[in-house]
């Protein structure tokens, strides 16, 4: 077994582990917690297939605005310790099941579907050839990504700022 | 043969004396409607005086109708008309019709002025002189009608009354029972009297009298000869029911529980003289074979009948068997053809008899007294007034009863110088004329002699002796002190009566009949002239009846005397209800238990049938229960179960919608990557 | 160089843990997390897919895409979830019935 199959399934396993952690867990903040360990176990994952700026940016983007904001999330839904914790979940079987039934359609009519590729991992560094793709041939998805970022956040802005109007001609009418 | 059509009888106007008739005919009918309605709301006395002053009107208006009449004269009418049928009705008025009509109404006269005493506090009362009225009404019907079905009609009528009367006091159970028994006999022979009219209307074509004696004088119809005879036989049997002949007869005696003036009034003139005055009627239509039947069967009643009156206590049953055997003897006489000597006895009779029943009911009357008295001294007697047992020596106590007694005894047993004596002669003699009826006229004279006996022994223990009723109860001493003669309006009808059982009231002649003065028809010459030998015959026979009675009676043992098993016999009416009861009863009722074993093997097979349908019924029902319903609501449950399992998928959660699109999804791929394949 | 199968199984599985957290969990952070995860899946998938592709790197971009757009989800989703919040006062599903019909 060669060092980099070893760290792939070590680096599998801690984001499978982890997932499974937040699947289990009634901690939200635990489950916090879980997801920064599963999304660094990605980015891992990114690196060991070559792409080591998708890791990067995997790291800088989920870690660093996704699991911040949903910190944030946390911090704001907070109403009391007795609620902090979530209760029992409903009907789990069925709920699992679904995932299970995706899981074997991908198994049994997908990866027989698959080509092999068998290239072994040769080449150095893509960093270069990344970012030269970015700013010549995907530019224009580079834009539309950056104009749908703006959207999102114009729109998220204003969706927040609607409860703070509601929140002052509450407090008026009060 | 072929019935013959119908025959339209000529309509004949109406004469004077017609209408009276006809008035006499509806004054009962009047007082009947009249004094049923208005019940208990007119005082008993009005009553009394209605009624009786009524049948005093019809006796008068009956005797004028007689004495104008001299030939008969027939009126007919229209009664109705149906298609080409015509039905008439007639009314004939003959010496003999009107003779008979002054006999029941002079009867009538009598018993409802003795009633007015004798019912006076009874039970029911209000209901007792309409009912008389219905019975005389109807039997002077019978009397004057020339049409058989009208005589039906009113024949039917008097069953009606008779048994009315006879459950006067229905309160108590032999009563109730008696008029039951009386109905039933008297319509099981009816039955025959109608099959009689259907055969003579439908061979002959008219049932007008008259007209059918024409018919079948001048031999103008042949009827078969099976026919002629069916008609006869029908008719005597109809009138062995009403006229109480063997083995018809045994009704008669139970009818003694109705009360006595009834009594007196149905054996002296309107019940069993129906059959009789029918039989008269109806003469001509018997043919000789039924003749010997009549004359056979009056014997054996007479017979039959004096010796059953043998062994009786009851005083009022005596008089009744008598009544059966004399009415024997009077069947006897139409048997030898000599009606006028059967109408003779019938009148004759109908006076001693109505004179016996009253001056029994009488002593009977005077009994109830006492027994009602010492009843209000709280003392209650036990007994049976009726029982000659208990009576005696009322003798000097009630002599007018007793001599009243007396005078009809004579006449019933036949001294001379008595109306009995005459009538029974003549019928004697014509029994003697025929030298086949032998045996009968032996048994005849043996009667005679019987009847001496009983009477005399009736006589004894009645009115002679001492009272033993007092001998028995001592509280009722003081009550014996207190007899004496009853009402003058039952002793007035006492005296008429005895009186009229003197042979010149219908004969100067003491010793024959041959000048019937009131009957306004010569007897044919039989009675004296035809044997010196069967007045004494019959005398003497009396005679030893009576000697023989005399010094018995005083030997009798009234109370626990050897049972021996002859006598038991007779007391039980020769077994002729027993014989009705295996003959007809038990039959009837074994037949009919048959048929309900019958009913119930075919109930059974119906049952079974429908057992069978309601077995299918099921499993039809369970095939389409379990079967159709189930394989429905096998559908109707899946499609619930998969409604329900989508429907819990839409309940408003996000995470439902999801799953949903998730699994549909999932499907897609699976089909989509299938197709790669 | 990592087969490409065991890429897909990975992902597989994480993704078939994310479908389930959104599915089963009533805490719409949680739910929140469960789409990161499934997402992450995906990305999983493209990146071992463009293992041997050197030229294009079609299936990096498509990635970069991807958490870009994850993103904009979490921000959006979590602008929804203050609102929701402050409308309902809960985030619990359960209590969230609102898309019922009746």
């Amino acid at each position: 077994m060669s060092n980099i199959l070893f760290f792939f399934i070590f680096f599998s396993v801690q984001t499978i582990g982890s997932a499974v952690v937040i699947l289990f867990t009634r901690n939200v903040m635990y489950a916090v917690t879980a997801l920064l360990s599963s999304l660094l176990g990605v980015a891992a994952l990114f690196v060991l297939a070559g792409a080591d700026v998708l890791g990067v940016i995997q790291i800088i983007v989920y870690i660093g605005g996704v699991l911040v904001l949903t910190l944030f999330g946390v911090m704001y839904t907070y109403q009391s310790p007795k609620r902090y914790q979530e209760s029992i979940p409903h009907k789990k079987s069925v709920f699992i099941l679904i995932p299970l039934l995706f899981v074997l359609v991908l198994l049994v009519q997908a990866l027989p579907l698959l080509p092999m590729i068998d290239d072994p991992y040769q080449h150095a560094s893509k960093v270069e050839v990344t970012g030269m793709l970015w700013l010549t041939e995907y530019l224009p998805i580079f834009e539309w990504i950056g104009f749908l970022l703006l959207v999102v956040l114009i729109g998220a802005g204003w969706i927040g700022s609607t409860l703070v109007q509601e929140d002052k001609s509450k407090g008026e009418q009060v | 043969m072929n019935p013959l059509q119908h025959t339209d009888p000529m309509l004949l106007p109406a004469h004077f004396l017609h209408s009276v008739a006809l008035t006499i005919f509806f004054l009962p009918v009047l007082t009947f409607v009249i004094l049923f309605f208005t019940g208990k709301h007119i005082s008993t006395s009005w009553r009394s005086w209605l009624a009786t002053s009524v049948v005093g009107l019809m006796f008068i208006l009956s005797l004028y109708v007689h004495l104008s009449v001299d030939v008969p004269i027939i009126a007919r009418w229209s009664w109705f008309s149906m298609g080409t049928l015509h039905m008439t009705s007639g009314m004939v008025l003959s010496s003999f019709t009107t003779s008979m009509l002054v006999v029941v109404t002079a009867i009538a006269l009598m018993v409802h002025l003795y009633s007015m005493e004798y019912m006076k506090d009874r039970r029911n009362h209000s209901k007792f002189f309409p009912y008389l009225a219905l019975f005389i009404s109807a039997m002077i019907g019978i009397i004057l009608s020339d049409s058989l079905f009208n005589i039906f009609i009113f024949w039917e009528l008097v069953g009606l009354a008779s048994y009315l009367l006879i459950g006067f006091w229905y309160q108590k159970k032999e009563a109730a029972a008696a008029a039951k028994k009386a109905f039933l006999y008297n319509k099981a022979a009816d039955t025959a009297f109608v099959i009689a009219l259907g055969l003579i209307f439908t061979y002959y074509g008219t049932t007008e009298l008259t007209l059918l004696r024409t018919l079948i004088s001048s031999s103008s119809i042949l009827v078969p000869t099976g026919i002629a005879i069916s008609i006869a036989v029908l008719l005597v049997l109809s009138t062995f029911g009403k006229s109480a002949q063997f083995p018809f007869y045994v009704w008669l005696p139970d009818a003694m529980e109705g009360p006595t003036p009834v009594s007196a009034l149905l054996h002296a003139a309107t019940m069993v003289a129906a059959g009789i005055l029918v039989l008269i009627k109806c003469d001509f239509l018997l043919v000789e074979q039924m003749r010997w039947v009549l004359v056979w069967t009056g014997a054996i009643t007479a017979l039959l009948a004096a010796i059953q009156a043998i062994r009786c206590y009851d005083s009022k049953k005596i008089l009744a068997f008598s009544t059966v055997s004399q009415i024997g003897y009077m069947m006897m006489a139409i048997g030898t053809g000599n009606t006028s000597a059967a109408y003779f006895h019938l009148g004759t009779h109908a006076f001693f008899k109505a004179g016996l029943f009253l001056s029994v009911g009488a002593v009977i009357h005077t009994m109830h007294h006492i027994q009602q008295n010492s009843f209000k001294n709280k003392i209650y007697l036990e007994v049976d007034t009726l029982d000659i047992r208990l009576m005696g020596g009322f003798r000097k106590t009630m002599p007018i009863a007793f001599y009243a007694y007396v005078a009809c005894y004579a006449a019933l047993i036949g001294i001379p110088f008595f109306t009995g004596f005459l009538s029974k002669e003549t019928i004697l003699a014509s029994l003697l004329q025929n030298p086949t009826y032998s045996i009968p006229f032996g048994m005849a004279l043996t009667t005679v002699g019987i009847t001496a006996y009983y009477m005399t022994r009736q006589l004894y223990w009645m009115f002679l002796g001492d009272f033993r009723l007092a001998a028995l109860y001592p509280s009722c001493k003081e009550e014996q002190r207190k007899i004496k003669e009853n009402h003058w309006l039952i002793n007035i009808p006492l005296i008429v009566l005895a009186c009229t059982t003197l042979s010149f009231f219908v004969s100067f002649h003491p010793f024959h009949a041959s000048d019937i003065h009131w009957m306004k028809a010569p007897l044919p010459i039989v009675g004296g002239s035809t044997s010196i030998y069967l007045p004494i015959a019959s005398i003497s026979i009396t005679l030893i009846g009576v000697l023989l009675a005399w010094s018995m009676a005083s030997k009798e043992q009234l109370y626990n005397w050897k049972q021996y098993w002859f006598w038991t016999f007779v007391q039980q009416n020769y077994g002729i209800e027993k014989a009705v009861q295996f003959v007809f009863i038990i039959p009837s009722f074994l037949i009919a238990r048959g048929l309900t074993y019958l009913d119930k093997i075919i109930d059974m097979w119906v049952n079974a049938q429908a057992y069978l349908a309601v077995l299918l019924a099921h499993i039809v029902y369970a095939i389409d229960r379990f079967l159709i319903e189930g394989v429905l609501k096998g559908i109707v449950f899946l499609i619930r179960i998969v409604g329900s399992s989508f429907r819990s998928l839409i309940q408003g959660q996000v995470q439902s919608y999801i799953s949903t699109t998730l699994i549909v999804l999932a499907l897609m791929f699976w089909w989509y990557l299938r197709q790669l394949h | 160089m990592i087969p490409i199968t065991l890429y897909f199984i990975v992902g597989a599985v994480l993704f078939a843990i994310g479908t389930t957290i959104v599915l089963v969990r009533r805490n719409v952070l949680f739910v929140l997390m469960g789409i990161e995860l499934i997402l992450n899946a995906a990305s999983i998938n493209f990146v071992g897919a463009s293992q041997g592709d050197y030229i294009k790197l079609s299936g990096q971009m498509m990635t970069l895409l991807i958490i870009v757009i994850a993103a904009c989800e979490a921000v959006v989703a979590l602008a929804i979830i203050m609102v929701l919040f402050k409308k309902a006062g809960s985030v619990d599903l359960m209590e969230l019935k609102k898309l019922k019909e009746f």
